[in-house]
């Protein structure tokens, strides 16, 4: 961290503008398909082949920066446009723009025969641009304006077929639950504001590390501006209790579900952590309360996942479950850690949420598991990639997940103990459950239903992404493998380099080797039993045990929107009904009945002298006459 | 001439005033609208003989030829054809309120005027102007030329109306 | 007292019964009447003015003074005489129809 900073200039904000313009033209131009996909795809690939480029240009610079130009400025506050780079972010612009390419490639086949897909590619690249610009931007306001972006552009895309209300609804649940969240980084910036007197991000930490300074500040400001960015992270990566939104959205067309839901948007929680690190790493008491959360969304999402029976919703509380994981490893105060599962997870989740759509497809848009079946011999293919998405989930040894799980586990056990990391562990072990638990009822046993009968592979455009996560799922885990087994860093490299200025917080104990190697077999063969025993369970068809309660707390999803519903969102309808009652009948009315009543009274008292006898007209001018010539005469 | 405005009045100036005086008091108390209207000739005449008495005999002539010999006797003429009947005063609660209104404001002109009068700048000897029709018909005619003018128009646009006046199309349709 | 003031009381004395007979009288005529009264009294003062600066300014506004005022009671008393033929009364009191 005392090595020279190398700040490279560079041509940061075309890795923005393409996606961008990508939005524009398809809204504009508005092709037939599939010209618009392949335009969107095109620019996304674009985008990409720019962000290998300056991929390349580490680790020489340390870091990249456009500076933009200046938004606006009012006093001290100022807004400046402008994009920075630091190692860890350009592997996550790596994970944005390539595997946003493929799903982008997957839509031009999957959406082919939807009414207007130019609206789709169109949102689709602003949705890309929009987390472009919260990755890369240098100012917390630039970030924030990625934030909503991406926001919005999940209410657009999740309520893309908006003929039907219940999508549409999907889509207000999601943005208004982030909104709420939205609140927590506004208080963030404006601590920032107040305190700092800089949002951008190199000046915040800049600020925060001189000692002199930082001593100055009252206890409280890096707390509640911690705290912020975590409320705010809450509801965008859907921890508890804002984590409702995702599972509804699953309303949204699969590439939707695929690029935002599993492999991005969720993450951008993770990425304001791990890039305001310095300041997150010595809130203790708020890390506990991160970890502990993270720890009870991780095992409330699994354990309503073991029920589910649409496909999407089991994949959509796998999501909220691994970010509970990530989050944890947060809590722990392993950013590293966080930041690798969050690029594997990108990896085989988007591989999940593409299988499962080219399965939907297949299967004429049928969701629900419990009527498929025996799919392996009709979606060969299909078949093999939800396999190794599986096993990367789950956490078989040597897969992607594998090292990123295992590396969470690992810092949860050095730094909050035996039982955490007990009960880390058992989340895990779910994960794998309902995983293959789900693959099985999909692809096992016999067809349930006519469309699994009749169920037809999908075309090579959709295969191809299909086949390139597979195997990325499988090898991106070698690149940060443990002390034990080799010692590649490659994303400690990554993230360390990414603070140019000192780490405070204390370093965890190292474990000794044997220790190491206990719990990655703990994992691992844990892993590998319990996908064993849900194969066993399932190969027969779905579970037909009469419904006991802990089924229906499951299945109900621990009835937590009808709790919402009930003690927040009515009485808040209720209040807000009385007060628009009351401000259309006392002000809104009140206003217009005086501002009449005004007239009608000026009227009234002017028609006191239209008394229609022209004598008395002439007093009133002369009156008038008089009084005009006294003021002029005093004036 | 001039100096007569800073010497006491003569007799023909008191008699002149007093004069006015009675006839417009007459104007105004009399029920007879023809009492009114010789009343009123009467104080044109008693305005008259004032203008003459402070040396302005053009306007005094004038003042006779016109108002007096036209306007005044358009009103008898106009009393004697609508053959109008004596009238009381309006019926209007608190006369005696207008009277004293009306007293103020004659105060308050007096007063005013003395005042204005006082700040006058006093005569410069050797500039009289002789206010003879030669010399005062060279001054108007160049100096108030463009107003001549405008007043002309404005009496031809009194001729049309009084010629439209006496077509008498009035609330009937007009059939051009 | 001199010439001046006697002239200019006068002036106001008949300006303001001029003013008064227009307030106060019933019928259209005579209340015309008065506004020859006021215009009379303000000829007076103009030509006095007129006097004191030696000059013919006063005169000159009072020559257009009387032309206009024979101009408007001419066509004031057309006027009348069309309204008595149209509504049988000059009495002012019944001319309300601009009341409100």
């Amino acid at each position: 961290m005392n090595e020279v900073a190398n700040i490279v200039a560079a041509p940061l904000s075309w890795i923005v503008l393409l996606p961008l313009a990508g939005a524009v033209l398809n809204g504009s131009l508005r092709l037939k398909s599939p010209f618009n996909g392949i335009l969107a795809t095109l620019l996304c690939f674009a985008a990409f082949i720019l962000s290998c480029l300056q991929f390349a240009k580490f680790p020489e610079a340390t870091k990249l920066v456009d500076p933009g130009y200046l938004w606006f400025q009012a006093g001290h506050v100022k807004a400046q446009m402008g994009f920075e780079l630091t190692p860890f972010m350009s592997v996550m612009l790596l994970v944005i723009t390539g595997v946003g390419s493929l799903i982008h490639l997957y839509a031009t086949s999957y959406m082919s025969h939807d009414k207007s897909p130019w609206r789709f590619f169109a949102y689709l690249n602003l949705f890309v641009a929009a987390m472009l610009m919260l990755a890369l931007s240098s100012d917390l306001i630039g970030v924030f304006l990625g934030w909503e972006g991406v926001g919005v552009c999940s209410y657009l895309l999740v309520g893309y077929w908006y003929e039907d209300e219940k999508n549409t609804r999907a889509g207000m649940k999601a943005f208004i639950t982030n909104r709420v969240g939205d609140l927590g980084f506004l208080v963030a910036l404006f601590v920032a504001f107040a305190f700092f007197g800089t949002s951008s991000v190199s000046g915040i930490l800049e600020w925060v590390a001189d000692p002199v300074r930082a001593a100055a500040l009252p206890a409280w400001v890096l707390t509640v501006f911690a705290f912020g960015i975590f409320w705010a992270s809450c509801g965008k990566s859907a921890q508890i209790p804002l984590y409702v939104w995702l599972p509804d959205a699953m309303a949204g067309p699969t590439p939707v579900s695929a690029l935002i839901h599993a492999a991005t948007m969720v993450t951008s929680g993770v990425l304001v952590f791990v890039r305001l690190w310095p300041i997150f790493g010595a809130q203790e008491q708020l890390l506990t309360l991160v970890f502990w959360v993270a720890l009870a969304t991780a095992w409330m999402a699994a354990l309503i996942a073991l029920t589910q029976r649409d496909l999407k919703k089991v994949l959509a509380y796998s999501t909220v479950s691994q970010l509970g994981f990530m989050f944890a490893a947060l809590g722990a105060g392993a950013p590293v850690a966080a930041f690798f599962h969050v690029v594997t997870h990108a990896c085989f989740k988007a591989l999940l949420f593409l299988t499962a759509g080219s399965i939907i497809h297949g299967m004429h848009d049928e969701k629900d598991i419990f009527k498929m079946g025996g799919l392996r011999s009709k979606m060969p293919l299909s078949h093999l990639a939800y396999l190794v998405g599986c096993i990367a989930i789950a956490g078989f040894p040597f897969t992607a997940g594998f090292f990123s799980k295992d590396l969470i586990l690992t810092k949860v056990f050095e730094s909050r103990g035996l039982v955490a990391y007990l009960l880390l562990l058992g989340a895990a072990l779910l994960t794998s459950f309902y995983m293959f638990r789900s693959y099985t009822l999909v692809f096992w046993s016999k067809p349930r239903s006519k469309e699994a009968e009749h169920a037809h592979e999908s075309d090579a455009t959709i295969l191809t992404p299909l086949m390139i996560l597979s195997v990325l799922s499988l090898i991106v885990g070698w690149l940060e493998i443990p002390h034990v087994m080799g010692h590649v860093q490659k994303f400690s490299q990554w993230v360390e380099g990414s603070w140019t200025v000192a780490l405070r917080g204390n370093e965890a104990a190292e474990l000794n080797t044997s220790t190491e190697w206990l719990l990655m077999g703990i994992a691992a063969v844990g892993s590998i039993l319990v996908a064993i025993y849900a194969f066993k369970k399932y190969s027969t068809g779905p579970d037909t045990s009469p419904e006991t309660v802990a089924w229906k707390v499951s299945f109900n999803k621990f009835y937590v929107d009808e709790l919402y519903c009930k003690f927040i969102i009515q009485p808040f309808r209720k209040v807000g009904c009385k007060i628009s009652v009351w401000v259309d009948e006392w002000i809104l009315d009140g206003f217009l009945h005086g501002l009449f009543g005004g007239y009608r009274v000026t009227g009234q008292v002017a028609s006191i002298f239209h008394t229609g006898s022209v004598q008395s007209y002439a007093v009133l001018m002369l009156l008038g006459l008089l009084a005009i010539w006294e003021v002029a005469r005093i004036w | 001439m001039n100096a007569v405005l800073n010497e006491a009045p003569s007799i023909f100036m008191w008699i002149a005033s007093a004069f006015a005086v009675f006839f417009s008091c007459v104007v105004y108390w009399s029920n007879n609208p023809i009492a009114c209207a010789v009343a009123l000739m009467g104080t044109l005449f008693s305005t008259a003989a004032l203008y003459f008495a402070i040396g302005n005999y053009f306007i005094g002539a004038v003042q006779i030829l016109v108002y007096a010999g036209a306007i005044a006797v358009l009103f008898v003429f106009i009393v004697m054809l609508l053959d109008l009947k004596p009238h009381k005063l309006r019926s209007l609660p608190g006369q005696g309120a207008y009277l004293s209104f009306v007293t103020i404001v004659a105060a308050g002109l007096a007063a005013l005027l003395f005042c204005t009068l006082a700040k006058t700048p006093s005569e410069e000897a050797g500039t009289a102007f002789q206010l003879s029709a030669k010399n005062y018909s060279e001054y108007f005619l160049s100096h108030y030329q463009v107003a001549f003018q405008a007043a002309g128009l404005l009496v031809f646009a009194a001729i049309l109306g009084a010629i439209q006046l006496a077509r008498g199309h009035f609330g009937k349709k007009e059939n051009t | 007292m001199t010439t001046a003031h006697l002239i200019l009381m006068v002036a106001a004395f008949v300006f303001s019964i001029g003013a008064l007979t227009f307030f106060m009288k019933r019928s259209a005529v005579v209340a015309l009447m008065g506004v020859e009264l006021m215009l009379n009294g303000v000829n007076l003062i103009l030509v006095e003015a007129g006097q004191l600066h030696h000059n013919a300014q006063g005169t000159s506004l009072v020559l257009f003074v009387i032309l206009v005022a024979a101009a408007e009671a001419a066509l004031a008393l057309s006027i009348f005489v069309i309204l008595y033929r149209k509504y049988g009364t000059l009495t002012l009191e019944n001319y309300r129809s601009l009341k409100g």
